[in-house]
């Protein structure tokens, strides 16, 4: 199976980080620019802070989905990129053990069109590494939080991925004359292994109206460690072999996600009884992202050995990505109330400096600074038809991600630069029950 | 968690099965021999029957470990299998709706989650004899979700996912100008679910009666490679499809009933349809001139199971103890040359203890299962496997 390594060996890393690092997670914090450290209120914590679980007073459950298009251009010419979208499902559980207030929450991100969506392209080739299959990824979180004095606690919890290790091996024979020839059967040893990254946070209402937040989230790398091996006979069908127990192995190394430390210190303030303003800033460590291993490989294929061209293993130089600062602010207005219906208007925004280097060598990393603006609504309605003793709420959110035009001059003149921009779509909608 | 659960549940691989199918979820269900499906009430009615968590009272999250090992033989020899090692967690929500919903909703999700892999895939060639039903058939994570709703004091429906995935890809290997060898992957993974349902009938205050179906879980990886390298190698690659089946458990269909005989005793019967002819081939011809391999041969079984509960008051806390028998029908011809397996016998056994706590309680149990080898000519041998969990209501 991992042949499908090989390739992903031979080429540059692709994949960095996850969709909620992009989009958010839930309508309201995505609605607020995803200033969401000190909010708390509903599952999203599990990713924001998982320290503001213990904000629900009661079981909450949320449901939502997410749809974002990426419009990105390469030298002015479209460049394909996939939609994103997403289920989300979440679930906040408050309660106690013994004389301690607990909280557990679940979060999942599930994409409708399949779980990982991996394109890799050759090194030399310009990709947008913040846009492709970073977006086509299931995300997952499962956290606790405990209260350690009114109004001050602590969560952690795992985020779980998977690296690929192990190899296919084939045997049988080859054909010299027509490879459709072939008869070869496979066998496979391949484990997907459990990679667990955590998070943590604090949560503290330091006094009435004002929240505090600090999260942290490890970094994490997948791979793909990955062995071929073609065992057999070169020979054509009713012709003795050319070549007997030939053979071709190769072995892969593959970056195929990598995702930053980040560190997120958030504020939240009640300014007014219907004004709550949110600020975030949250510092990634992008200098950590490693440059992708070469492969390498053996083969004796007899008589053939000496007509061989392939070249030795390409040494690919380190991405020389930089650590960036994210402000990120939101503002939520409380426009209606009464009756028992409820009406919130959210904006917010974001600036995202570009991690990338310019391209002067061998890599090719179409990236720029990211601005965005964010926008929503929230309706929510007091104990509906009488099946909630709490609320029902559906909130929607809009955002636009414009990637400033960026262009690249190599210090090669006979290698062409590029230049890249883009415009990032996106819309969700949550419903948020409290029990 | 997902690329957790993502991440989660992925695949790829050999023709295997879950823990849950080999020894049951949780460990009082385990204890029974894979019974609980008419008169559980946690989080294990997510794999054993999602009607049952209706009748869930209280939000309780469980935790616990499963171990297990194997003294296999085929062919006179030992046969070496990996070892069943994996943490368990689970629970069960009600919903606390008010009016004409109260008391009667729950949720459930929980997983069984191995200690080192998501998922082996683990496939010799096609010719090799293997023990095809245990060899690291346990090595898969299980992510089950689930809702029991209580639709009249006497009945409850259920139902719920179980969630894996499907590998599919293309790989196209050329020369670049510099004669090393580029590629290009286009990998997805897709989804694989299969639906669980179940109803739960409380004839009388003794006898409640269970009727489960489980979807066929299968999970399955196709990759092409394909290559473009005629300049810097003197032979051609031919296209090569490495594609087969990684994990597989048979469509179930599962009656139960429990009997309360007195107070502090109840027993269990029930019977398992496993429609085990679907059974795919592990892995496929690599190449399209490869002679195709023999079917399978793989036939239904049904599987029988016994379990008995005692349940005793121990000052403020309750002592249980349980027990259970299945035979283990294998659905492997005795003949099959490459794909063996033999029935099995499997003993159960577990103990329980509930103790109170501020506002609900803490349980605790434990339970061992023996797997016993019979009447095969090439296989023999023994599985066996131990945990414990431990729930805390909030």
């Amino acid at each position: 199976m991992r042949a499908l390594a090989i390739a992903a060996a031979l080429c540059a890393c692709a994949a960095r980080a996850n969709p909620i690092d992009t989009f958010g997670l839930g309508s309201r914090a995505a609605a607020m620019g995803s200033a969401g450290t000190a909010l708390g209120g509903d599952s999203s914590s599990t990713y924001y802070n998982p320290g503001a679980l213990l904000d629900a007073q009661t079981l909450r459950l949320d449901v939502g989905y997410r749809y974002a298009r990426p419009h990105l251009r390469l030298d002015g010419a479209a460049f394909d990129a996939d939609a994103s979208q997403a289920i989300l499902f979440g679930i906040t559980a408050p309660g106690r053990i013994g004389p301690l207030r607990v909280a557990f929450g679940l979060s999942l991100a599930v994409p409708p069109e399949g779980l990982v969506a991996v394109k890799t392209r050759p090194f030399d080739s310009p990709r947008f590494p913040s846009y492709e299959n970073r977006l086509h990824r299931l995300y997952g979180a499962f956290d606790a939080a405990v209260e350690i004095v009114p109004g001050l606690s602590v969560g952690a919890g795992l985020t779980f991925l998977s690296r690929t290790e192990g190899g296919v091996a084939l045997e049988g024979v080859v054909g010299v004359t027509n490879a459709e020839t072939s008869t070869l059967t496979s066998s496979i040893d391949t484990r997907l292994v459990a990679v667990r990254y955590p998070q943590a946070g604090v949560h503290w209402k330091a006094w009435d109206g004002l929240s505090l937040g600090l999260t942290y989230r490890g970094s994490y790398t997948l791979r793909l460690d990955t062995a071929l091996r073609i065992d057999g006979n070169l020979q054509d069908p009713g012709y003795p072999p050319l070549v007997q127990n030939g053979y071709f192995a190769v072995q892969t190394h593959v970056v195929e996600m990598f995702q930053p430390m980040q560190l997120a210190l958030g504020a939240a303030l009640r300014v007014s009884p219907t004004v709550l303003i949110a600020a975030d800033l949250t510092y990634a460590r992008w200098s950590e992202m490693p440059a992708p291993k070469p492969l390498t490989y053996t083969l004796d294929v007899g008589v053939f050995n000496p007509l061989i061209k392939i070249e030795p293993p390409r040494v690919y130089p380190d991405p020389g990505f930089k650590d960036v600062l994210v402000p990120r602010a939101g503002l939520e207005w409380r426009a209606h109330d009464a009756n028992g219906l409820a009406l919130d208007v959210r904006g917010g925004g974001s600036f995202e400096a570009s991690p990338v280097p310019e391209q002067r060598g061998e890599s090719s990393f179409a990236d720029g600074h990211k601005a965005t603006a964010t926008a929503g609504l929230g309706v929510e309605a007091q104990r509906p038809w009488g099946l909630l003793a709490g609320s029902a709420a559906i909130d929607l959110n809009l955002g636009a991600t414009w990637m400033l035009p960026r262009a690249h001059a190599r210090d090669d003149a006979s290698r062409p630069g590029f230049r890249a921009t883009g415009l990032v779509w996106q819309a969700g909608s949550t419903v948020r029950l409290k029990f | 968690m997902g690329a957790l659960f993502g991440a989660a549940m992925l695949a790829a691989g050999a023709a295997a099965a879950s823990v849950p199918d080999v020894v049951g979820y949780g460990a009082r269900s385990s204890a029974l021999n894979g019974l609980g499906s008419a008169d559980d009430r946690g989080y294990e009615s997510a794999w054993l029957n999602p009607a049952g968590l209706a009748d869930a009272k209280k939000m309780r999250f469980t935790v616990g470990w499963v171990q297990g090992g194997s003294s296999l033989r085929l062919d006179g020899a030992d046969r070496p299998t990996e070892a069943t090692s994996g943490a368990v967690i689970g629970s069960a929500v009600p919903l606390p709706f008010t009016g004409a919903l109260q008391d009667r909703a729950a949720l459930s999700v929980s997983l069984y989650f191995p200690r080192k892999v998501i998922n082996h895939a683990l496939a010799p060639f096609p010719d090799v004899a293997r023990l095809a039903l245990l060899e690291s058939r346990t090595q898969v994570v299980s992510v089950l979700g689930a809702l029991g709703v209580r639709i009249t004091p006497r009945l409850s429906l259920g139902g719920g996912i179980n969630a894996l995935a499907t590998l599919l890809g293309q790989i196209k290997l050329q020369p670049d100008a510099g004669n090393h060898i580029v590629s290009t992957v286009d990998q997805k993974l897709d989804w694989a679910i299969s639906p669980l349902v179940g109803a739960r009938y409380t004839a009388s205050d003794a006898l409640q009666l269970a009727l489960v179906f489980r979807g066929a879980v299968k999970s399955q990886y196709d990759l092409r490679i394909t290559s473009n390298l005629g300049t810097l190698l003197p032979i051609g690659v031919p296209v090569l499809r490495v594609a087969g089946t990684s994990q597989y458990d048979p469509a179930q269909l599962h009656g139960e009933a429990a009997w309360r005989l007195s107070p502090a005793l109840v027993a269990s019967a029930g019977a398992t349809y496993k429609r085990w002819s679907d059974f795919p081939l592990p892995t496929e011809n690599a190449t399209a001139r490869t002679p195709p391999q023999p079917e399978t041969g793989f036939h239904d079984t049904v599987v029988p199971r016994i379990g008995i509960e005692w349940t005793a008051p121990w000052g403020s806390r309750t002592f249980t103890a349980r027990g259970g028998y299945r035979f283990e029908w294998s659905p492997s011809p005795s003949d099959a040359p490459t794909l063996v397996d033999a029935n099995r016998h499997v003993v159960s056994g577990g103990l329980g203890l509930t103790l109170p706590v501020a506002q609900g309680a803490l349980q605790i149990d434990a339970f061992a299962q023996w797997h016993e080898l019979a009447g095969h000519a090439r296989a023999s041998g023994r599985y066996l496997a131990a945990g414990a969990t431990v729930g805390i209501d909030l």
